[in-house]
């Protein structure tokens, strides 16, 4: 609450951990997960959906990313407002179908705008063994 | 977790952090690979971490405004805070003594002007072309401040702030036997009521560097002598065994060699004890490098990477986690540790001097024990960092004013005002309630300062609703605004649309490795929740009218994006999309965007 940078190249004080904004380049939450092999090392498997799970306070705006054997797969994006009915957090589930089969899957989600206090509770992901092989 | 019959993992919570180079086949359960801008909260929360704010801009004088181009110094001073800038063009170091919730500057006598621009209180040293690091030390309403590169040019300073005029003068010694002298110390710091710095021999031919030797005042920071020092290290005037920083943390003083850690601990002068290293491989980046954590705990940037000891344990590496994070770091000596005392969270930054990226290559939870990161954005150039906690914690400056309700729909409302009270320190909370009798709802308590609205959202269709809004500081809030006129509206029966849209043809590989094109449509949801109508057509020779193109999906609510396939080969041209808002029992939100969006492929 009490931190604060001294700028390299300009003659600002910052002041740290205030707000979702920062003085400069944006900035986004960005995590990747390590590689998920349902089928075992040497197996393969249909990746079926990921799903992101998220607590927010005042809205949301994420990508969440599929990674099939090393190739990134299309984004689905998620959005949506403050939580409803009163409540001042929410946890949302956002679910990006794949429907690709392949040995292993890694998730990467991101932010896209933060609204306000955002985290991500857990990354799920359902896949049907084809061919297992450990 | 399992659902009908389909096996679901769950890959987290990832409550064991960040490793950034891992065997994929080994256990992984719980880790990422990696993440950027993190912070953990709460019992293995992952969160997006906190953003920053400027607070003071420091400038040359009152009359050209001219800005400083670096700030190479922060630290607490007495119930102040000390500030010390550098201005190129001038080629001259600056001393500001600002307040402690960084509101504004003091003169010499200590009348207080408020900011954001704030005057120097002194000028430390001329002729300075290059912003080097500057460190302060703390002794009884009197700051010692060293220029970190001295070369006999530089002498080290000394702010007297206990009388009713401040007074800068400079640092004397009589460290040979010759009576008082000029001190070129290459750092300084308090540890035990004694001011200590390295660095400097005396003015004796020859002597104006002894990189291992650390000199120690009487108590009290009195005088300086000849013979009250330490050489720390295994040789004497050896450059390889010079005093990178030294550091206090818990009941220790590290002092940081470059490939050496030596403490120093003890109950006083006469009891002190440096006799034994405790590491001969791994040392102190620069003066910079490292930092005091939660519990007294020493967290330090070595040119190994990262490290970590507590008292006179051995020291303890963390780079294991982070293998990648840190490999081309040009200059260990400019990395800057900082404490984000609110997250646990200590933080190496690193400047490329080349290409100016600004990174955070690591960051390490001390309560959770975890790495998160690497490779935060802290979004622009850092020099240094101070802790400043205030002395005293104010209540908001005043409450908001000028409450506006504007973009209402079936089920939210934009309620915006002028914040009373702009200090980073300050939230806002903003509560609701249908007009009349109805009990208030919180419905945030955590706006940050800087952000003057709030979307209300799960209200109900064609209902009357009024809104108050009151700043929070600490456990002090401010008188409320509202309910008045500006506060209270009415929900209408027609759906609000989506927002932000954009398109576009993108190609993305199937299951075989070929690549698919699809209009890729993404939007922004209003807070409405409700399903949304896609439509997307074409090749189209004409935009066509709104409303006119065909629907072909229903996305769900939440959901901001759709891929409308075109098959391998797409025929050339311009396609249009548009969409709206829909709900069962209420008027359906006008078409979005007002004309239908075109994207052309190729």
């Amino acid at each position: 609450m009490y931190d604060y940078f001294g700028e390299a190249a300009g003659n600002r004080i910052i002041h740290m951990g205030a707000g979702v904004a920062q003085v400069g380049d944006p900035y986004n939450l960005q995590v990747r997960t390590w590689p998920y092999r349902p089928a075992g090392a040497q197996g393969q498997a249909t990746f079926r959906n990921l799903v992101a799970v998220l607590r927010h306070v005042n809205g949301y705006n994420i990508r969440v990313t599929p990674v099939v054997d090393d190739v990134a797969r299309s984004p689905t994006t998620f959005s949506g407002g403050p939580p409803s009915g009163g409540a001042t957090e929410q946890v949302v589930r956002c679910l990006a179908w794949i429907q690709l089969p392949g040995n292993r899957i890694e998730a990467i989600v991101e932010t896209l705008t933060l609204l306000g206090e955002t985290e991500l509770i857990d990354i799920l992901c359902s896949a049907v063994p084809i061919r297992v092989a450990e | 977790m399992t659902v009908a019959g389909y096996p679901t993992r769950s890959l987290g919570p990832f409550v064991r952090g960040v490793v950034d180079a891992a065997n994929p086949l080994g256990p992984l359960d719980g880790l990422l690979r990696y993440a950027r801008n993190a912070a953990f909260s709460g019992v293995g929360r992952l969160q997006a971490r906190p953003g920053t704010q400027a607070t003071l801009q420091l400038v040359v004088d009152s009359v050209s405004h001219f800005p400083m181009t670096s700030v190479c110094a922060l630290t607490s001073f007495g119930d102040r805070c000390l500030a010390v800038g550098h201005i190129a063009s001038q080629q001259k170091f600056f001393l500001y003594w600002l307040d402690d919730l960084l509101t504004g500057w003091y003169d010499v006598t200590g009348a207080f002007t408020p900011g954001p621009l704030c005057l120097p209180v002194a000028t430390l040293w001329t002729v300075a072309p290059n912003p080097d690091k500057v460190l302060i030390a703390e002794g009884l309403n009197v700051a010692y401040i060293a220029h970190n590169n001295p070369a006999g040019v530089f002498a080290t300073q000394k702010f007297d702030a206990s009388g009713a005029v401040a007074v800068l003068s400079g640092l004397t010694a009589d460290l040979r036997g010759a009576g008082l002298e000029t001190t070129f110390f290459h750092g300084v710091v308090s540890f035990e009521n004694h001011l200590w710095g390295w660095g400097y021999g005396s003015h004796a031919a020859g002597d104006t560097e002894r990189p291992e030797l650390l000199r120690f005042s009487t108590p009290f920071f009195g005088a300086l002598s000849a013979v009250d020092n330490f050489a720390v290290g295994h040789r004497v005037r050896s450059r390889r065994d010079t005093i990178t920083g030294a550091i206090v943390a818990g009941d220790t003083l590290y002092v940081g060699l470059n490939y050496a850690l030596w403490p120093i601990t003890g109950f006083g002068r006469n009891s002190w004890d440096k006799s034994r290293p405790l590491d001969n491989s791994e040392g102190l980046a620069g003066p910079y490098a490292g930092v005091e954590a939660r519990g007294g705990w020493f967290y330090y940037w070595s040119h190994r990477g990262p490290l970590r000891v507590f008292g006179r344990n051995a020291p303890e590496p963390l780079w294991q986690y982070i293998e990648n994070a840190w490999q081309g770091t040009l200059t260990d000596g400019d990395i800057i540790a900082a404490y984000d005392h609110h997250n646990d969270l200590v933080l190496w930054i690193y400047q490329n001097a080349t290409n100016g990226a600004v990174r955070a290559i690591a960051g390490f939870d001390v309560v959770r024990n975890v790495i998160v990161g690497p490779d935060g954005d802290i979004g622009l150039g850092v020099r240094c960092w101070g802790f400043i906690p205030p002395a005293t914690i104010p209540a908001p400056a005043g409450p908001p004013t000028v409450p506006v309700t504007s973009t209402v729909g079936a089920h939210v409302a934009t309620a915006a005002w002028t914040p009373g009270d702009t200090n980073p320190t300050t939230v806002t909370q903003i509560e609701i309630r249908v007009q009349g009798t109805a009990p208030w709802i919180i419905a945030s308590a955590s706006i940050p300062s800087g952000q003057n609205f709030f979307v209300l959202t799960g209200l109900l269709p064609d209902t009357a609703y009024e809104w108050r809004v009151a700043h929070k500081r600490g456990l002090q809030f401010s008188a409320y605004l509202g309910p008045v006129a500006g506060t209270q509206f009415a929900t209408g029966h027609t759906l609000l649309p989506p927002v932000g849209i954009t398109a576009r043809v993108v190609g993305y590989p199937n299951a075989s490795g070929f690549l698919v094109y699809y209009v890729e449509l993404f939007w922004v949801n209003t807070g409405e929740a409700t399903d949304v109508v896609v439509s997307v057509e074409g090749p189209d020779g004409a935009p066509p009218a709104s409303g006119t193109v065909t629907v072909v999906k229903t996305v769900a609510p939440g959901i901001s994006t759709y891929l409308h396939p075109l098959g391998a080969a797409p025929a050339a041209g311009t396609y249009y999309a548009e969409m709206r808002a829909v709900q069962a029992g209420l008027t359906s939100s006008p078409y979005a965007p007002v004309a239908p969006i075109g994207a052309t492929y190729p």
